[in-house]
């Protein structure tokens, strides 16, 4: 047997150029936790932004604001020095913060939200064993929500009222800054002492009260109220915002103070609202005896000869928020009136067309349509359709250099369309309960199926919504949010969880309630 | 039938097989071809390898599950590969794989494809006489990556969908009887994986379709037995896998490629040479089991595969 040298000195080379081809290739790629919002310049102050009307609010001056000291006096001097003695001598995390925060602070409080989302978006997973009542799972509960499970289940419906309240409120409360802004006319800190140091762009907005403490305290209070296992990292993220207004030059102490005040008494008018608008009611609590879910499948199966079922082992006995369809609606007069018609009978030739669509998309799907299928789920573990939505409008509202109180009417027509989309959708979901192909067909899937009846579809109802009102708000991207509406609607085909009349009868819900939620907009003087 | 030595030797290198099918799947054996056989310059063995594996019970993190929307995940796999001698101490192997992943409950479809295919090469600079015996030492550089357009994210997909750089050292003791202890181990270095989404959510948030998969290690500790005759061998392992990062699988949710995915296992393998086509070069059968033992993120998969191994000479040095 041939004997070979221990290790020669070409071996020696050899290990040591793989090794450090090896070591190049160890370098992690840096994949970005945040949507990158270039600092930039706004477009427009909308000095005649105080005027808008707003959703909830009966006028801009319901909360009041009194006047600010004058910026002669010794309070606003003091205030002044303390505010540049700090913004004089940043420490690096105070200059990250103030990065990290950069013009428009309500896409910030956008992706926190996005990002409570999909860390509460969890359907309860079964217990090892039964209750009494035979069910295995769980119902979170905010009077005890660190129970499991945790409360809240961040799921679709969940998410987009969560949005609707907090861009709603930031839009209301903003209006009422910037009227009592011009009202008060109180020049920037940087205009009256040209040597604060700045560290974001100036601008001729006046600075009481501070709308960065204002977008902060409604943010605080509504996500506070939506996730209130999160209410200690929601409100240091609020705290930073506030101080960052300090450290990088825009405000003084009582700016601050006064936007604080104003956001929260204008959240707190929001709360009041969501108390009251029927979302308490929308899911039963852990099951005891008959339930409505019961009495949802008997009377679809009376009415219509057909109902829906769970397909989960073991099964869920309660679909996802069977009464959000009674929740209130922010524009639309009678959710009864814009249900859509019957879905086909199970087994007639409409049906039976719709399902030999779905059974071509199971024998061949291209790799485009698994991609969609794929890209457009949203399902458990993620931010939830409503939120890819806001995300989709952070392009269009950094392209068009939106300033705070137009970024907040952005968002807040957005997610009330939306949410007025989903109160219809799960409306029309419970009220025909109709069976999903899975299930009436025996049709595989590509994404795991929700727990909720098929007719009709989610994705499409707040799609069609959202691409209704973006398409107001910049008529130059209406192409785009088209195509996206398209492609999300589609995807639930593609991946074989929805017939092509859930999607239809979604895109037209959809399509009503976005119109509704722009007639509203155009009316409400900011054009 | 007498084999000379160096002639089983060289048909012994067939052994690498079969951790080559299963280098290519993420519930990987090992991941480099793992042992101390170095084929002669000029020799080709081909391969084949089928195997059959399933799991009923998984690791949520390290809690043990089982899901009755999966009920029992079943994985087939086809593994054509190759390996040529390119010279006594130089080895290449290329290998590639076919899986089929079927749940038996639930309403999510199956998945069927190509996987990865990977190239590897080994390396031998120590081959000595020992005591009563021999020792080998051989050093092992590879490379995988995807081949078939998978879904990586999702929840029955063939494979991790990034590439795997591997380093690795074998070292074996061969006592003249014929009873051997082999230790191997590898460290893997992955790529990053694109996914059809572009967010997700691990323990936090990320703004894109890319994942960056952490790197694992692997190890094996083998004992086993070659006949003199070298009609066949038979052997135990030992095996095992830590990933150096990665998070755990959330509540009741699908595996995800950047999982932290740990395991130990357990197996025996033999290889059988049938005295026939003789000049021809040399057939060979390789039956293999293996048990997951313990795992974090993967599934309890009991593993059994057969396959089909073929040597014979291409150019030079004939045996």
């Amino acid at each position: 047997m041939k004997k070979h040298l221990c290790i020669s000195a070409s071996a020696c080379i050899a290990i040591f150029i793989v090794s450090s081809l090896f070591i190049q290739s160890c370098k992690k790629p840096d994949i970005p936790t945040q949507v990158t919002v270039p600092e930039y310049s706004f477009s427009s102050l909308d000095s005649n932004g105080g005027n808008w009307k707003p959703l909830l609010l009966t006028s801009n001056s319901q909360i009041a604001v009194s006047a600010p000291d004058s910026i002669n006096s010794t309070a606003y001097q003091q205030e002044l020095a303390s505010m540049k003695s700090m913004a004089s001598s940043l420490s690096s995390y105070q200059s990250n913060s103030i990065q990290y925060w950069g013009t428009n602070p309500l896409i910030v409080w956008e992706e926190i939200a996005q990002n409570l989302t999909a860390k509460y978006n969890l359907p309860p997973q079964p217990d090892a064993t039964p209750d009494a009542n035979g069910n295995y799972y769980g119902v979170p509960s905010s009077a005890t929500p660190t129970a499991y499970p945790p409360f809240p289940f961040a799921h679709p419906p969940y998410s987009v009222r969560m949005s609707a309240y907090w861009s709603a409120a930031e839009f209301d409360a903003l209006i009422a800054a910037w009227h009592y802004k011009y009202l008060y006319n109180r020049p920037a800190p940087y205009k009256t002492d040209k040597t604060v140091p700045t560290a974001l762009p100036q601008t001729n907005l006046p600075s009481y009260p501070s709308e960065n403490a204002v977008i902060a305290a409604v943010a605080a209070v509504i996500l506070d109220n939506m996730f209130p296992l999160d209410s200690v990292y929601i409100d240091s993220k609020a705290t930073e915002l506030e101080n960052v207004s300090l450290w990088s030059g825009m405000n003084v102490q009582s700016d601050v103070s006064a936007g604080d005040a104003l956001g929260r008494a204008v959240a707190a008018v929001y709360i009041a609202r969501s108390k009251t608008d029927g979302m308490k009611n929308a899911q039963p609590a852990r099951l005891n005896g008959p339930h409505v879910q019961d009495s949802i499948n008997t009377v679809a199966q009376n009415s219509f000869g057909w109902q829906w079922k769970n397909l989960e082992t073991p099964q869920r006995p309660i679909g996802i928020a069977p009464l959000y369809g009674s929740v209130k609606p922010w524009f639309i007069p009678s959710i009864a009136a814009i249900r859509p018609g019957p879905p086909p009978a199970v087994g007639s030739p409409a049906f039976n067309t719709a399902v030999a669509e779905l059974q071509g998309y199971a024998n061949s799907l291209t790799d485009g349509q698994r991609s969609i299928a794929l890209e457009w789920n949203d399902g458990g573990g993620s931010y939830t359709p409503p939120e890819h939505w806001n995300r989709i409008a952070f392009t269009s509202i950094i392209n068009n250099q939106l300033n705070p109180l137009r970024t907040a009417r952005v968002f807040a027509y957005l997610n009330t369309g939306m949410m007025d989309a989903a109160i219809s959708c799960w409306d029309t979901k419970y009220f025909y309960d109709y069976p999903r192909p899975s299930d009436a067909a025996g049709i595989k899937t590509d994404i795991g199926l929700p727990n909720f009846p098929s007719y009709s579809s989610g994705h499409a109802s707040f799609s069609w919504a959202a691409a209704t009102v973006l398409s107001a708000l910049f008529p130059g991207d209406a192409a785009t949010f088209s195509s996206d509406a398209t492609d999300a609607a589609n995807s639930r085909v593609y991946a074989r969880i929805h017939y092509r009349f859930d999607c239809d009868a979604g895109t037209q819900t959809g399509q009503t309630c976005g119109n509704a939620a722009v007639a509203v907009m155009k009316a409400d003087g900011a054009n | 039938m007498k084999f000379p030595r160096i002639q089983i030797r060289n048909a012994l290198f067939c052994l690498t097989i079969t951790v080559v099918m299963m280098l290519l799947n993420t519930d990987a054996h090992a991941q480099t071809p793992t042992d101390d056989i170095m084929m002669p310059s000029g020799q080709v063995c081909a391969a084949v390898m089928y195997s059959h594996a399933s799991w009923d019970q998984y690791w949520q993190g390290t809690t043990k599950l089982t899901n009755g929307n999966v009920g029992t995940l079943t994985t087939q796999s086809v593994s054509p590969m190759a390996a040529i001698g390119i010279f006594n101490w130089l080895n290449a192997y290329v290998g590639i794989n076919y899986i089929s992943a079927q749940p038996s409950a639930g309403t999510l479809a199956g998945t069927y494809g190509w996987q990865d295919a990977g190239i590897w090469l080994k390396y031998e600079p120590l081959n000595r006489s020992f005591g009563p015996g021999s020792i080998h030492g051989e050093a092992v550089f590879g490379f995988t990556g995807p081949v078939g357009n998978y879904a990586p994210e999702y929840p029955y997909s063939l494979g991790l969908g990034c590439t795997n750089t591997s380093l690795g050292g074998i070292l074996e003791y061969e006592h003249e009887s014929g009873a051997y202890v082999r230790g191997e181990a590898a460290y893997n270095e992955r790529g990053t994986t694109t996914i059809s989404e572009d967010y997700y959510y691990t323990t936090q948030q990320y703004y894109s379709n890319q994942v960056a998969i952490p790197e694992a290690v692997n190890y094996t500790a083998t004992a086993g037995y070659r006949i003199p005759s070298g009609e066949w061998y038979a052997e135990g392992f030992f095996s095992g896998q830590h990933t150096n990062g990665g998070f755990d699988i959330r509540q009741w949710q699908a595996p995800f490629p950047s999982n932290q995915m740990d395991f130990t296992l357990v197996g025996a393998d033999a290889h059988y040479y049938p005295p026939m086509l003789k000049g021809f070069g040399t057939l060979g059968i390789i039956v293999e089991g293996s048990y997951v033992l313990t795992g974090r993120n993967v599934g309890q998969t009991t593993n059994l595969a057969a396959g089909l191994t073929y040597q014979f000479n291409v150019w030079g040095h004939r045996d």
